[in-house]
């Protein structure tokens, strides 16, 4: 049921995210539909940290030639 | 009749009109130095001509540590300043603010045009600034692949929000420098980044010349990317400075703009899950005196397994409740630690074990109100299961019996609480109906 949540950008998750804490915030929801929710977000709060926290970012540089542009790695001292 | 005017008054009204006029006023005047003397009081006099004309100048001492050399005669020269008249004399002379030897005044009149022709233009509009993504995924940096720029964009960049960085190498001063950062921008626009940052370090205004050439402030102000410039110091503004959306005095400033701090955004994520135990619990809290309130109202049937299970539901709740408020409780302890851990060793040790100490209190205190509830709705349950076996319902309805409810699940005992059309449950001993109400019979009133 949260599958998707594994493919969201940091922004789309966090922004799902808010929306679900308002939602529950709000004391509307009855009680499956809370505990629903709740693990939802929670699922996503987690996807977050991990992007925070894990994710390795690239550092690269692009050479352009007559063949287009390409990427290659950047050593930085 | 013609004014009568002393010549004081004469001087002094020719003195005001020339202050007040744009034309002679924060102008650069090119011209070749002659006569110049320095006087003991410190200030420079001296002739500007051309061909054509000249003007006695004066460059005041208290202007003189804005220029960077020493003047001298047949010394060709961009003057900065305004037309002055001195009352006394009734000679007018140049009031030099700033000058600048030759070549380079050349440079900054060039600056000066282009500013006017593109601040006209709009391009400097606040109106045109693109706002910064909040969480880009890639961030474009146009610089010299051997400058302190890149290097401290990555250095800095490691405790920011994780973004790949993609590097257009630049020739970033001398001849064919405008034309690299131009392409390196476009090539960034075409590989889809988010943002970009176009720089390199401090220099002289020659070093700096690319970044106040035409295209370079076309093509920024064409890209698709926002653009963040980080060229010179805080006191040098070029030209790509004003048509940039976002200007940063340093490459690290622009780091820091194009990506949020890493530990906020945490904070903002742990924020989230804390709100989000906190909202658990209060759903639980009141779902339980709801539960309490029905429970103490009915308790027959179905409705009474009904209660069961949600009884447990609102078990398994608190017990989560309880789980996401402590492990927010557990995340600001050790956000305390880490805090703590740059005071006095002495001192944190202290802060922690009381701050420990106060934090098990609560948690102790929280499990114990959970427990307590559930205790509470225990007895009351108990409670409703003495009563509902001494109505022994089901004894009843095995005899035959049924009984009727309405939609809210209310017992209906009288036939005036039933109208025509109303719908209705009715209970047996091995399950139940929908029903509708077709026609309400009275009996007479019995005493």
């Amino acid at each position: 049921m949260n599958e998707d949540i594994e493919n969201m950008s940091f922004e789309e998750c966090i922004t799902a995210l808010e929306a679900l804490v308002k939602e529950l915030e709000s004391g509307t929801l009855d009680l499956d539909k809370s505990l629903e929710v709740y693990e939802r977000a929670t699922v996503m709060r987690d996807r977050c940290k991990k992007i925070l926290e894990e994710s390795e970012r690239r550092v690269q540089k692009i050479t352009e030639s007559s063949e287009g542009i390409k990427r290659s790695d950047l050593k930085i001292e | 009749m013609a004014e009568r005017l002393t010549v004081t008054q004469l001087n002094t009204r020719v003195r005001s009109i020339l202050s007040e006029s744009h034309a002679v006023n924060d102008v650069w005047v090119i011209g070749e130095v002659s006569n110049l003397k320095l006087y003991q009081s410190g200030h420079y006099y001296f002739t500007l001509k051309d061909e054509g004309s000249q003007i006695s100048s004066v460059l005041f001492r208290g202007s003189r540590g804005r220029i960077d050399f020493e003047p001298s005669d047949n010394m060709k020269v961009s003057a900065f300043g305004h037309v002055d008249l001195y009352v006394a004399n009734g000679k007018y002379q140049f009031i030099v603010e700033t000058m600048t030897p030759s070549g380079i005044g050349d440079l900054f009149l060039e600056y000066e045009m282009l500013r006017k022709k593109l601040e006209a233009e709009g391009m400097f509009d606040t109106s045109r600034k693109r706002k910064l993504p909040v969480y880009p995924k890639v961030i474009g940096v146009v610089t010299s692949e051997s400058g302190a720029v890149i290097h401290d964009i990555v250095t800095t960049s490691g405790r920011l929000f994780p973004a790949d960085i993609l590097l257009a190498p630049a020739q970033v001063q001398g001849e064919g420098a405008a034309e690299s950062i131009v392409r390196g921008i476009e090539a960034l626009n075409r590989e889809k980044v988010d943002v970009i940052i176009v720089g390199r370090g401090g220099g002289s205004i020659e070093d700096l010349w690319a970044f106040n050439e035409e295209n370079v402030a076309r093509a920024i102000s064409s890209s698709q990317a926002p653009v963040i410039s980080a060229v010179g110091h805080e006191s040098d503004f070029t030209i790509a400075d004003f048509v940039a959306d976002v200007r940063a005095p340093t490459p690290t400033g622009a780091a820091e703009l194009a990506l949020r701090d890493k530990r906020e955004v945490i904070k903002q994520v742990d924020g989230f899950g804390i709100r989000m135990g906190r909202a658990l619990y209060h759903v639980s809290a009141t779902m339980r005196s709801r539960l309490e309130l029905a429970g103490s109202k009915l308790a027959v049937g179905r409705q009474y397994e009904r209660l069961s299970m949600l009884e447990i539901r609102v078990g398994q709740l608190s017990e989560k409740a309880d789980a996401a408020l402590r492990s927010s409780v557990l995340g600001m302890r050790s956000r305390f630690n880490a805090v703590d851990s740059k005071i006095s060793p002495a001192a944190a040790q202290r802060t922690v074990t009381s701050l420990k100490d106060r934090l098990s209190f609560l948690s102790e205190r929280m499990k114990l109100a959970i427990r307590r509830r559930l205790k509470d709705a225990e007895s009351k349950m108990d409670a409703i299961d003495q009563r509902s076996s001494a109505l022994n319902p089901r004894s009843v309805l095995d005899r035959g019996y049924s009984y009727v409810t309405d939609s809210e699940g209310h017992a209906l005992t009288s036939a005036r609480s039933l109208s025509e059309g109303s719908m209705v449950s009715i209970s047996f001993r091995d399950g139940g109906a929908e029903a509708e109400i077709k026609k309400v019979n009275y009996y007479e009133r019995r005493h």
